[in-house]
């Protein structure tokens, strides 16, 4: 399951990266996710129940492809990120502080979403597989097919065109992560901002989404 | 979530007995549910865009329903609301489309006993119970209302959910003839045939009708392994009434008026 991408695919991965860096795009990275499955949103003394949405502007130029722990994956570390969340008709909008959180994606181990400097890269919100078969979701999906390639039968014949190198629209879902300690916290302007944690319900659902601006 | 197949058509049926009503005081109610799929609206075709239903109604209009266990062993059970208005948002790139359905094609409902909630679409030939959108699994909650069959003493109605503010998420289900594969597996264990079984059936034969043509929505993102130790190929069977599709969606109730120009 935690097999290497084959060459091939690194290779234009890596082509696709070059040309993409020579015309960056304004892009915005948005994971959806709710608070029944992830616990209330706390920021500062208040909590937030409803619809998560945590978003991350950027350029697709910041795009790049990195080699963690011998898997490479594409991350996106520099941008803007904000968390709303929606619920009983109303909405709030936090504000993250710069340089606290970062976009990735690790298509061999099926691990999606926003990572943090306080938190790893499960935290505060990822995607990631159990067990990596494709009923969790797309990214199940294409973490499987990663490591059984013959399992793409299984799937719709365009399931690889929902790979992502952080470069363009993009559509993913999955099951969400969630921690089993208490989360660090992550500062927004309107307070410390924790989502989740080890009480957390869990088997929430989300979906990620990338759009060009 | 067989048994919200059954319970469906006993509501289409018109053999639902309705156990208990509010006695809460009235409050308007908007429920939702959105995902990412390919549609149909009148001449026009989306492909990977966002629809977003709504459906702003009254609690006061929320009715229990409970199947009892029906033949296959199953029972459906929860909340349910047939009167209200229902309208629906698409977004497809830049471009954000809103069209109203026409009245008593679509209805709410939140099956506890098999953990689906969303809206569901009567049509000519029975209800469909995972179509137009159906969130199945993840974080909606599940109750069997007490386990006992209507009628029969002990019986406890589903909590009612559907009276309060909430967000779930689980896999987005726009799949007529839900939940197919278990079609296929009753036809093939009994040695009938399958052909035409195990997939979602074709929308563009239900078509729902809004003020800006007609709606179709397609269940493109499937899982279909091979299924006994590769007797059957992949490809052919939804590999169940959950993990079957790979779409995710959520759904949601939000108590009070809609805002102005809100869903």
């Amino acid at each position: 399951m935690k097999k290497l991408l084959s060459s091939v695919a690194l290779a234009c991965g890596l082509l696709g990266l070059t040309a993409a860096a020579q015309a960056g795009k304004s892009i915005t990275y948005t994971m959806y996710a709710d608070t029944t499955a992830m616990g209330p949103v706390m920021i500062g003394a208040n909590s937030y129940s409803g619809q998560i949405a945590l978003s991350f502007e950027s350029d697709t130029h910041f795009a790049h492809l990195a080699k963690e722990n011998g898997v490479y994956v594409y991350r996106n570390d520099t941008g803007t990120a904000s968390i709303t969340i929606s619920g009983g008709g109303t909405t709030v909008t936090a504000h993250i502080r710069p340089g606290q959180v970062y976009v990735r994606y690790d298509q061999v181990n099926g691990d999606l979403g926003f990572g943090s400097t306080a938190g790893g890269i499960y935290y505060p919100l990822t995607i990631s597989c159990n067990q990596c078969y494709g009923y969790d979701g797309i990214t199940s999906a294409l973490a499987d097919i990663a490591a059984y390639p013959a399992d793409e039968s299984a799937y719709p014949g365009n399931i690889m065109s929902y790979a992502t190198e952080l470069q363009g629209p993009a559509y993913l879902t999955g099951v969400l992560a969630v921690s089993a300690t208490t989360p660090p916290a992550i500062n927004t302007d309107l307070g410390p901002m924790i989502i989740g944690g080890p009480n957390a319900p869990g088997n929430g659902k989300a979906i990620f989404m990338a759009r060009i601006n | 979530m067989s048994a919200f197949t059954a319970s469906c058509r006993n509501l289409a049926a018109g053999t639902l007995a309705l156990v208990c009503s509010l006695t809460a005081s009235a409050t308007p109610v908007t429920y939702s549910a959105w995902t990412v799929a390919d549609i149909t609206l009148g001449a026009n075709h989306y492909k990977h865009a966002e629809i977003h239903f709504s459906l702003t109604g009254d609690t006061n209009d929320l009715s229990a329903f409970d199947t009892g266990v029906v033949p296959d062993g199953q029972e459906g059970c929860g909340w349910q609301i047939q009167k209200g208005i229902v309208s629906v948002r698409i977004v497809a790139g830049t471009k954000t489309i809103t069209a109203h359905l026409r009245p008593g094609q679509v209805s709410v409902a939140h099956d506890s006993c098999n953990l689906g909630a969303g809206f569901v679409g009567y049509f000519p030939d029975g209800l469909q119970p995972g179509y137009p959108l159906v969130i199945d699994g993840g974080s909606v909650p599940y109750s069997n209302g007490g386990g006992v069959a209507l009628g029969q003493p002990g019986f406890q109605a589903a909590p009612n959910y559907l009276g309060s503010n909430l967000t779930w998420s689980g896999h987005a289900w726009s799949c007529i003839n839900f939940p197919p594969e278990q079609l296929w597996y009753d036809a093939y264990t009994t040695g009938a045939s399958t052909a035409g079984l195990g997939k979602c059936g074709d929308p563009s034969a239900y078509p729902l009708h809004t003020d800006k043509g007609d709606l179709i929505v397609y269940q493109n993102l499937y899982y279909m392994p091979s299924e006994f130790n590769g007797a059957v190929p992949a490809g052919e069977v939804l590999y169940d009434d959950y993990g079957g599709s790979l779409n995710d969606g959520f759904f949601a109730a939000a108590l009070g008026a809609p805002a102005a120009g809100g869903e």
